[in-house]
């Protein structure tokens, strides 16, 4: 595994075994706040409207309980690809298969904190991985990455994937989100009731292709 | 010396060379009469391979020729050196606006509120603008005319510190760095984020309307003249000067040289008045004239002057009256009569260092800066205020001393002028 940080200075992990480079936390809102501050169209009114269902949490002050409010849920998926696009050309959301391909790894690969210690990260990257660090005490990428099914703040992440016809791009979330989206593993995404669906528990990462 | 080979035959060269160290020697008010010419001697003798003028500058001074021509100078003739005082040292205001969507309805109110603080503060503070959600500065005396347009730049911004913050932070934003002054409506979402910060600390959040910072900081409601007062608290006192400096012109005429200082204390009657000055002062080598505050809430604290181009100011002659003129004829024509200073009705109301000039017509000049240079470059005479004389000052030994005398009436000050002292 190697560790390297995007435009916005948190980490991308590389992963030689899967062939696969992907944000190694979810998307945080202090990373799309970066995007925000450009004069791109999402405004006051549209970031209020997603904090009232994701209430934000301060990368200076991360208790347990506030840990999810770090993170960029509750978007949809066209607003994640406004995100996508202005991180680099190459940035994306996950197929399923990927996805299951990072979710093997996480789960099943033990943790190593000395890597992203010398990643090069912004100030608010390092502050949160330290503070994860130490509240959840990881034995795997899992755990730090947000994905583990046995604890409550799990996030589910947006996958896409094509129709067999390869016309429509369908959205859905996976994870190992309680009471909500299943073992990634088993289960197919789920999918929101309604396209403007917001979530508190379903966020993103994007895979670097 | 055997590196420094005659190189610089031409003459306009020569001439070139020693402007170009004049001006640099102005620059660090090394420059006295007699190191100039010194100097200009210099440059002809010496043969200087005239390709850098600055190292050629840096190796002539360095010179034991010229050195001990400056320390022979330094010993006789204070420094000359012009420095300012602006006043906008004193408080530099960094202003940053929400001009997002959820301050629209309050625009009108934010403009109009900035505008006229930006009217008062321009003056007397150094001002940076910005908008939240955007780290790119904006000229704050063009917020009043181009605010509206440039509410429409940033309207589709997030309200956002961060990006102005980590902005000041990269231009070096330090605790003893300006205060910030926020103007807004509706959440800044990502205030937690700088919680516990000197830059949160120095941040005052004026809500326009129903809230700004979701409680995280005292949101502070009030009016422009109170917020004015909040800001610039207003002055009391400033004291000009340094031991070892003696002020021979200064530009504002609300200071008065008192107790071996410049000091400036605002009317009374408040009627508006700067404490902006330029000042040429005549410096002993290790003097650094400063600035020291008052604010009338009692804090005090000291500022650099900063150097400034001199300012060229001429003597104003008026005409005494013809029985005056007679009289000041007969007096100078009767030295026992210089004992005492003159008492025309035209200089009736006149305080400080006049000059009087006895050419085709007889004329008086009253001295808006009481400072005047005696004979040559060391002895000054300055009218104090308090003492209501026009003491002289020496400088010896690398510094200014009191003589313990005073100007006498009718001092000559060349062929055909005369101060006397009112």
């Amino acid at each position: 595994m190697q560790l390297s940080s995007d435009r916005t200075g948190f980490p991308v992990a590389q992963i030689e075994q899967i062939g696969l480079a992907f944000n190694l936390l979810p998307v945080t809102k202090v990373q799309f706040e970066q995007f925000l501050s450009e004069p791109r169209g999402n405004s006051d009114l549209w970031y209020e409207k997603v904090l009232e269902v994701s209430p934000r949490t301060s990368w200076r002050r991360i208790t347990e309980s506030e840990r999810p409010g770090l993170f960029m849920t509750g978007i949809l998926p066209h607003e994640v690809s406004w995100f996508g696009q202005w991180l680099g050309e190459d940035f994306a959301l996950p197929d399923i298969t990927q996805w299951r391909q990072i979710d093997h790894w996480a789960c099943h690969t033990r943790y190593n904190g000395n890597l992203w210690k010398n990643a090069g990260m912004s100030l608010a990257a390092r502050y949160m991985l330290e503070e994860m660090e130490q509240q959840l005490q990881p034995q795997t990428w899992s755990e730090i990455m947000m994905l583990h099914g046995e604890r409550r703040d799990a996030i589910g992440n947006w996958v896409q994937w094509q129709d067999e016809d390869h016309r429509d791009v369908n959205y859905g979330v996976l994870g190992r989100v309680p009471r909500s989206v299943g073992n990634p593993q088993k289960h197919p995404p789920f999918l929101p009731p309604s396209p403007q669906y917001r979530d508190v528990r379903y966020g993103f990462r994007l895979m670097q292709l | 010396m055997a590196n420094l080979t005659i190189a610089l035959s031409d003459p306009a060269a020569i001439a070139k060379f020693s402007v170009h160290v004049e001006e640099v020697l102005v620059q660090r008010g090394q420059l006295t009469g007699q190191l100039r010419r010194t100097l200009n001697l210099e440059a002809q003798n010496l043969g200087i391979h005239y390709t850098d003028v600055d190292q050629v500058i840096a190796q002539v001074t360095k010179l034991p020729r010229i050195q001990a021509a400056f320390e022979e100078a330094a010993k006789k003739t204070a420094c000359e050196i012009w420095l300012e005082f602006s006043g906008a040292q004193m408080s530099s205001l960094v202003l940053i606006v929400d001009a997002s969507q959820s301050a629209d309805t309050h625009w009108k109110t934010i403009h109009r509120y900035v505008s006229a603080l930006i009217r008062r503060l321009q003056p007397l503070c150094r001002l940076q603008l910005f908008f939240l959600g955007n780290a790119t500065p904006y000229n704050a005396a063009q917020f009043e005319s181009h605010g509206n347009a440039w509410h429409e730049e940033n309207n589709r911004r997030v309200s956002l510190i961060t990006p102005v913050f980590t902005t000041l932070v990269n231009s070096g934003w330090s605790e003893k760095s300006p205060r910030i002054l926020v103007f807004g409506a509706g959440s800044i979402f990502d205030l937690a984020d700088w919680q516990d910060t000197a830059m949160l600390q120095a941040s005052r959040f004026f809500c326009l309307g129903d809230y700004l910072t979701d409680g995280l900081c005292p949101e502070e409601e009030t009016t422009v003249e109170h917020l004015f007062t909040r800001v610039c608290p207003p002055i009391s006192q400033v004291v000009l000067g340094a031991d070892g400096a003696i002020p021979f012109y200064w530009s504002n005429p609300a200071y008065s040289w008192e107790q071996g200082r410049l000091r400036f204390t605002p009317p009374e009657d408040k009627t508006p008045s700067t404490p902006a000055v330029r000042v040429r002062w005549l410096c002993a080598p290790e003097a650094v004239p400063q600035a020291a505050v008052t604010l009338q809430n009692g804090d005090l604290s000291y500022y650099e002057m900063v150097a400034c181009p001199p300012v060229r100011a001429k003597w104003r002659w008026q005409s005494l009256t013809r029985e005056e003129a007679d009289h000041l004829r007969r007096q100078l024509d009767c030295p026992s009569s210089h004992e005492n200073h003159p008492n025309y009705a035209t200089l009736r109301d006149k305080r400080g260092i006049v000059l009087l000039r006895d050419s085709e017509k007889a004329e008086y000049c009253h001295l808006t800066c009481p400072s005047l240079r005696l004979g040559e470059e060391s002895s000054v005479a300055l009218w104090d205020n308090s003492t209501r004389q026009a003491e002289i000052f020496r400088f010896e030994n690398h510094n200014w001393h009191r003589t313990g005398e005073v100007l006498s009436p009718f001092h000559q000050i060349s062929e055909n002028i005369y101060a006397v002292v009112l």
